[in-house]
């Protein structure tokens, strides 16, 4: 009935539907990959860009190519993976669709905290981001654990810190003066403008580090979408694992601002796409990583073609993700009517 | 119920509330070894509270149950799982599931992250799902069952875990007669051929009478009267606890005791 | 979201029953709690008047009570006094009532139609849909003038609605699916309209004007023009409500009692629009009060539709007017957004309802 794979000591079901979806992602990833690195404000051909990135073309493309696109490209699948992975774990884990990890109140306190640290020292903007968002969400999950935490409870809490921080944030923009200000609003977008390869090499480092402890909760998270009762009497210890999914899902965020400000919709988007596409109940964790790094990919791409405007990446996630989703969702209820 | 040899699962003095009420005070019980015990009594007399505490779903303020001679709630949660399963009352699963991809998440205690399929996992759950009758309808969408298919799904996600032990919570709601039958008979099938020892809260006291070796009748979270149900389902204790009067016969082709509401 | 296994309501049949026999045990108390509820709405209801006649007196130019009941009652169009409550603060006022009230009885709607907790009005791409309008608009046709924008952002509006119905799936879908497509559909528009702006130095400018919203620019001519649209958006509120608490118990038990499970949630959906649009094209995008302000009411009123709705328009016009008064206190410069300020208010009120309620959450 059931197929499995064995490696060594790992043993895991074969499902060849996921498999499949993960398959086409990654293919997609690489395409859109290949497309960032040739396209741009100076083309190279298909040759060309092949000639820079082996260190044989003359020195300008080499240096566009493996200094300029390469890690811009590195840093968004880093980052898109390590968003995607946070909001489906998120999502499962709250039973909610609508919960992307802003609801641990992460990104508003990053916010706040930018800001402040930006009116007040005129720079650590990254600083303040990771330190204000940290602060935040451990007094989310305070302020929500009793006993446990409580689904719907979190939930409350996270939008209550969202809302306050999110109005803080405004008032704080309103004292700014006008360049700040501009500034701020850029940042506040995310954006994957001139990432160096230490961005890269940190994007991608903090998820080989990240993504073994995700892999990990990912078993336990797929029981969790059963009801709590059900889920404690599989064996399941629920408030341990919340807290372990919530300090996860606040890592890789934190990870991902700190190379690319708060992307917006990315990691809300990521999770219903994955489980559409690999038409699997669970948390579908590493299709919706891939997922993740494809609509980053996608969107930092679209922003580097309208070139004259200068546009954020984050003005892009929506217009890659939104209609992907809305697509699945259209065919989803065209298939439930028939 | 004064037995020398200790039982598996019992409660000793245990008082479990929420916030502002309590619903079992210092109750002691126990759940006969190989035997399907019904747990019986009006609305809100604590049967489901019981069950919960029994499993461990909801922690005791008071007193201790113990599986297997210790505290429950001292040994791990997955070991527990291993020997007692248990399905509460309106369980629900997120959408787009299959009967397959819920009868198998029932392995959850027997797997770990790095041995997440196996040979035996594959086993027990078509060992499931023909306990449960579910054979051709495992790739079915769970929403598009019906009411009684859906309820042996859920039964057969408890019996592929494997449990020595089994709690229900009103398993029978949502059933028509026949299905109501078909489901008990099922229950006491597999604790007639596989040794399973079953605890279920049951409304239908005629039900509980006729595929119970024991019942427990509950009142205001008190135990008001145990043992099988000849002795059990009698006038006075119906009257006592349900507070129904009505005359009890015995079924002419059981042998049961059956109540006849006056 | 919590679908049962069916894809229905997670209530069964049996619950309903030991509810409905707890209930007869506590029916002296239940008997007393529906006083308490209805002295709770009254005196809502008090705090909401005197709150109203706090914000008329005060300002920049304070006003006496005496001028005061003479503008409402026997109005002298000479006297500054009387003209600056008259034409100036009580348009505001009636403003943020509405406002508030409407956003509030949307939000309640929202959340229980869809059962989440975090459904908000904007959800269904109403906020998206009217700044696709407002900008569509000016960027197309160049109609930026105050009185073109209200209907800009009321078509635009319920266009947005509409769009979220059709693509959710129309009204048999699962409120998840609904959910999600509104959610994803108000982003994209979001980033369209973030898009024009970036590429048109008129449309920046109308938009920035338009998306700070607040009531400043409410006149009697635009509470002329929109007040129809509140009153059928709450007429169509009151009788979706019940149909919503029928809804509540799952769609089955919801057609047993003979409704019309299609039907009720295009009532509702109805009603949301045209009270979340008509907000928005009067007062500009206000976020988080229809969010907030239901988890308020629920806190006062528990789970009771009737009860629900005419709650949350009272708790949603206070909030907003406190709102508005404290954003033009000289604590915040005199001129902070009412919706910022409402999120400020709501945020820390929130929390401390969740952490109040005890253990019975789920």
């Amino acid at each position: 009935m059931m197929r499995a794979v064995r490696i060594g000591p790992v043993c895991a079901p074969l499902r060849p539907r996921p498999l499949a979806a993960s398959l086409g992602l990654s293919l997609c990833l690489a395409a859109l990959g290949l497309a960032a690195l040739a396209w741009g404000g100076y083309p190279l051909s298909a040759g060309e860009t092949w000639q820079a990135a082996t260190g044989r073309g003359d020195a300008v493309a080499a240096m566009i190519v493996l200094e300029h696109r390469l890690p811009r490209i590195l840093t968004a699948i880093g980052a898109g993976a390590a968003l995607g992975l946070a909001g489906a774990m998120v999502q499962t884990m709250l039973r909610n669709p609508l919960a992307a990890p802003d609801i641990i109140g992460f990104v508003a306190g990053a916010n706040a905290g930018a800001l402040l640290a930006a009116l007040t020292t005129g720079g650590m903007i990254v600083g303040g981001a990771l330190a204000g968002g940290a602060l935040t969400a451990c007094a989310v999950v305070a302020l929500a654990w009793r006993g446990g935490l409580d689904a719907h409870r979190l939930i409350l809490v996270g939008v209550g810190a969202n809302l306050t921080l999110g109005a803080t944030a405004d008032l704080l923009l309103s004292f700014a003066d006008e360049r700040t200000a501009a500034d701020m609003a850029r940042w506040l977008t995310g954006t994957l403008h001139a990432r160096s390869p230490e961005d890269a090499a940190l994007a991608w480092a903090g998820l080989a580090l990240l993504s073994p402890a995700a892999l990990w909760l990912g078993f336990p998270l797929g029981r969790m979408a059963l009801s709590d009762d059900l889920a404690a009497g599989l064996g399941l210890r629920l408030a341990r694992l919340r807290l372990a999914v919530a300090a996860l899902a606040v890592a890789l965020v934190a990870l991902a601002v700190s190379v690319a400000g708060p992307l917006p919709f990315v990691a809300f988007v990521s999770g219903p796409i994955a489980r559409r596409l690999t038409r699997c109940a669970g948390p579908a964790l590493a299709a919706a990583a891939l997922t993740g790094a494809t609509v980053t990919l996608g969107a930092d791409l679209a922003a580097r073609m309208v070139p004259t405007f200068r546009l954020p990446a984050g003005v892009f996630a929506a217009m890659a993700g939104a209609p992907v989703l809305v697509w699945l969702l259209w065919i989803e209820a065209r298939r439930r009517r028939l | 119920m004064s037995q020398r040899s200790m039982n598996r699962l019992r409660a000793e003095e245990i008082s479990v509330g929420y916030p502002g009420r309590t619903v079992l005070d210092a109750m002691s019980l126990d759940i006969p070894d190989g035997k399907v015990t019904a747990i019986v009594g009006p609305n809100a007399c604590g049967k489901s509270t019981l069950l919960r505490a029994l499993a461990r779903l909801i922690p005791t303020q008071g007193g201790r149950v113990l599986l297997d001679g210790r505290p429950i709630e001292k040994q791990r949660s997955r070991q527990v799982a291993r020997r007692l399963a248990i399905l509460p009352q309106s369980p629900a699963a997120p959408e787009g599931l299959t009967v397959l991809d819920l009868v198998r998440r029932g392995r959850t205690p027997h797997q770990s992250v790095l041995r997440q399929w196996s040979r035996a996992d594959a086993e027990a759950v078509e060992r499931a799902l023909s306990l449960a009758g579910l054979e051709g309808l495992s790739s079915r969408m769970l929403d598009t069952l019906s009411g009684g298919q859906r309820q042996r799904a859920w039964i057969a996600m408890a019996l592929a875990q494997d449990p020595e032990l089994l709690l229900l919570d009103e398993p029978t709601t949502y059933l028509d007669l026949p299905r109501q039958i078909e489901l008990l008979a099922l229950i006491r099938q597999l604790n007639r051929d596989a040794g399973l020892t079953v605890a279920m809260v049951l409304h239908d006291v005629n039900l509980a009478a006729r595929f119970a070796d024991h019942i427990v009748a509950l009142k205001d979270g008190k135990v008001r009267r145990q043992g099988p149900p000849a002795e059990v389902v009698t006038a006075e204790t119906m009257q006592e606890v349900f507070s129904l009067p009505c005359t009890v016969i015995r079924d002419p082709v059981h042998g049961r005791p059956h109540v006849i509401p006056a | 979201m919590r679908v049962d296994s069916a894809g229905r309501a997670p209530v069964r049949a049996d619950r309903l029953l030991d509810d409905v026999s707890r209930d007869h045990a506590r029916q002296a108390r239940r008997a007393r709690a529906g006083r308490s509820r209805r002295m709770a709405l009254l005196a809502s209801c008090a705090a909401l008047v005197l709150l109203s006649a706090l914000a008329l007196r005060l300002g920049l130019r304070p006003v006496g009570w005496a001028d005061l009941a003479q503008a409402l009652i026997a109005y002298e169009p000479t006297d500054p006094e009387q003209i600056v409550i008259r034409e100036l603060r009580l348009p505001r006022l009636v403003g943020a009532l509405l406002a508030g009230a409407g956003l509030g009885i949307a939000g309640a709607l929202m959340q229980g139609m869809t059962r989440n907790p975090l459904a908000d009005p904007g959800l269904l791409g109403i906020n998206a849909g009217a700044a696709a309008g407002v900008i569509g608009g000016t960027f197309l046709f160049g109609m930026g003038a105050p009185s073109q924008q209200i209907w800009l952002a009321l078509g635009g509006g319920a266009l947005g609605a509409a769009a979220v119905f059709a693509l959710g799936g129309g009204a048999q879908a699962s409120p998840a699916r609904l959910l999600l497509a509104g959610a994803a559909l108000s982003a994209f528009f979001l980033a369209m309209v973030r898009g024009l702006l970036l590429m048109s130095r008129q449309s920046l400018e109308t938009y920035r004007f338009w998306v700070l919203g607040g009531f400043d620019n409410v006149t009697a001519h635009t509470l002329g023009a929109l007040w129809p649209f509140f009153a059928a958006g709450a007429l169509a509120a009151l009788a979706a409500a019940a149909l919503i608490d029928a809804l509540a118990l799952g769609e089955d038990a919801a057609r047993g009692l003979g409704v019309r499970v299609g039907g009720a949630r295009l009532l509702a959906g109805l009603a949301i629009v045209l009270l979340a649009s008509s907000t928005v094209a009067m007062a500009g995008p206000i976020a988080f009060v229809g969010l907030i302000v239901p988890h308020m009411a629920r806190a006062a009123m528990r789970n009771d539709m009737l009860w629900l709705v005419p709650c949350a328009g009272v708790f949603g016009a206070g909030l907003m007017t406190l709102a508005e008064l404290a954003g033009r206190s000289p604590l915040f410069g005199g001129a902070m957004q009412a919706g910022v300020m409402s999120a400020l208010i709501g945020g820390p009120a929130l929390i401390w309802l969740a952490r109040a309620k005890e253990g019975r959450m789920s």
